[in-house]
């Protein structure tokens, strides 16, 4: 997993609900192998348009409480299928944490995104928890991940963890 | 510094000393489970594509059957078939069908322990902390607990909530819980765990307890859990598959928050559309009329409670345009009843007994409401669409709130019938 990330920021505020971010209602019979169906759906509960903004390697920047609610998968799903490349957020529901880590996607916590806006172009630093604003040049504190996690991450998510430990000798 | 109860179970099962909250460990549940909504064939079928040979602890987990009991469609009936394939073919000790609602039947089976850690597929597992377990919803971590026999775990903080008083007559845990959900709100328990203590909680029934922490996922909390005294010991030691290790709070442990309540002062309380954490006093919607009535699901529907329902309920009878629906959280709950000579009341006060599951309170069988419909449960989430149509309203209060609004065929408050 590379140390450094790159891409832009896309801001969404408190309380984001999982279920409503996906239009989970709407889109529940979606397969979770449709990746270009999945990606389509991603946060438009919120903006319409974001499958068309964000782009592979992109952030997703919550504020408190990111994933709240009665998740589904097809939330993080949709993430991944367009290709976000970690969420920031100030908290997280716990149900979110693990399945987005599980997935394979990194979550973030920091404890205030106030410093970056919607579109601004970021760089996070995974080993020493740092988030660079290259707009503002400003740099924030998050946490880094534990090495636990970090280990589920490089594998590609749970499954590729577990076959790891079974194939050890 | 101490240490929670819910510190304390996780350091032993991660094999450390301490640990502290925001820590990721690596720990070993007592015990693990998963049900049949995504056991077979999501989880069976990624294990097998992991490459999984054996399970890792098969004498320690349990594969219930709950959500789709007796099987309610040809696919499920298939996929119940692979289910207990799979269980016979890795193993796995401990198979229930139809004999109850996983979070319930894991403590009367004696699988969740006080002091010790459960994980469940399940998020809503936090009503096992009312036997002082550490009763974690994990989610795909299952893989890693069923292949490996361990999982990751971010070592959560801890809200306090200290009761006093005692509950008046037709007021009851599941009040309570409502009026900690809604006053902690959606997120404001997050990546916590509601640990209930208090001089109050002695007189408290290991039944009302799991009532009490059922439910509170909705805060955003980890689990619930009521430190075990004699009582819960006394509960576990009769069922016990293994043994347990009780511990409690530390008094100089560290919390978030602590939060108090004087159980004297507590009033019948509902969720109200649109969300689980919407708390409304009754007051506020006396009289609405209802359609349909359903005491059941892993929150409601234990012994306990179904004895103060029969009081209601007898020599009366649920009004006439009223589908009322009573379905015990489990077999041996309904065992109880008829040893006890309840089974009459209910069935005389025109109840439908239904089968213990989970069908209606996610509204795949067994109870599914019609648009336009208005519902009172005892259920876990009253979401635009849980029960059936999304065009039907969903209030959620106490059994006994329940069997009131039965009766009158609009939402009434218990007290009137006590």
């Amino acid at each position: 997993m590379e140390k450094r990330l790159k891409g832009t920021a896309w801001k969404f505020g408190d309380n984001i609900n999982a279920d409503e971010a996906c239009q989970f209602y709407k889109n529940m019979n979606l397969d979770l192998n449709n990746r270009e169906a999945l990606a389509k759906i991603c946060m438009t509960g919120y903006d319409s348009d974001f499958p068309k903004k964000g782009k592979e390697g992109d952030f997703i920047v919550g504020g408190k409480n990111f994933g709240s609610g009665h998740m589904h998968a097809h939330f993080y799903y949709s993430i991944k299928a367009l290709g976000i490349r970690a969420v920031i957020a100030e908290s997280v529901f716990h149900r979110l944490y693990r399945e987005a880590i599980n997935s394979g996607l990194p979550i973030i916590i920091c404890p205030s995104t106030g410093a970056i806006q919607n579109g601004d172009p970021i760089e996070i630093d995974l080993e020493k928890g740092l988030i660079t604003n290259e707009r503002t040049k400003e740099v924030i504190r998050s946490e880094t991940l534990s090495p636990v996690l970090k280990e589920i991450i490089e594998q590609g998510g749970i499954d590729g963890y577990i076959k790891s430990e079974l194939e050890k000798p | 510094m101490g240490m929670t109860i819910s510190e304390k179970i996780l350091a032993k099962a991660a094999g450390k000393r301490k640990v502290e909250p925001g820590e990721v460990v690596r720990a070993r549940p007592c015990f693990s489970t998963s049900h049949d909504f995504y056991t077979y064939p999501t989880w069976t079928g990624r294990l097998d594509r992991i490459g999984m040979k054996k399970l890792a602890n098969p004498e320690r987990v349990a594969v219930v059957a709950d959500h789709f009991i007796p099987a309610t469609t040809l696919t499920w009936a298939n996929n119940h078939r692979g289910l207990r394939n799979w269980a016979e073919k890795f193993g796995v000790k401990y198979f229930y069908y139809g004999e109850g609602i996983s979070h319930q039947i894991m403590a009367e089976k004696g699988h969740a322990l006080p002091g010790e850690f459960l994980a469940s597929d399940d998020f809503e597992c936090t009503t096992l902390g009312g036997v002082g377990c550490f009763a974690a919803g994990i989610g795909t971590s299952i893989l890693e607990a069923y292949a490996l026999g361990t999982l990751w775990m971010r070592v959560p903080t801890s809200i306090k909530v200290e009761l006093t008083g005692s509950l008046k007559k037709g007021v009851t845990t599941r009040d309570l819980s409502q009026r900690v959900i809604g006053d902690l709100g959606d997120g404001g328990a997050l990546y916590s765990v509601v640990e209930f203590a208090g001089p109050a909680v002695s007189q408290i029934s290991v039944d009302d307890r799991m009532s009490l922490c059922a439910r509170l996922v909705y805060t955003g909390a980890k689990t619930a859990i009521v430190s075990p005294d004699e009582k819960a010991i006394k509960y576990a030691k009769g069922r016990a598959k293994a043994s347990f290790d009780p511990v409690t709070s530390d008094p100089d442990a560290t919390y978030l928050e602590v939060l108090k309540y004087n159980l004297s002062e507590l009033e019948p309380v509902l969720a109200a559309p649109p969300s689980p954490v919407n708390s409304q006093p009754i007051s506020k919607f006396k009289g609405t009329r209802i359609d349909q009535a359903y005491i059941g699901s892993c929150a409601s529907g234990r012994l306990d409670e179904l004895r103060r329902v029969a009081r209601i309920l007898d020599k009366r009878r649920a009004a006439a345009h009223v589908k009322f629906i009573v379905a015990p959280s489990s077999a041996e709950v309904l065992k109880g009843l008829s040893e006890e000579g309840l089974l009459g009341t209910f069935l005389e006060s025109g109840a439908i007994l239904g089968s213990p599951g989970c069908g209606v309170c996610f509204g795949s069988y067994g109870g599914l409401l019609a648009s336009g419909e208005v519902c009172i449960s005892t259920t876990t989430n009253n979401v635009a669409g849980r029960m059936g149509s999304s065009e039907a309203q969903i209030y959620l209060g106490s059994p006994e709130t329940v069997a009131a609004s039965a009766i009158e065929g609009k939402i009434a408050d218990p007290r009137d019938y006590l």
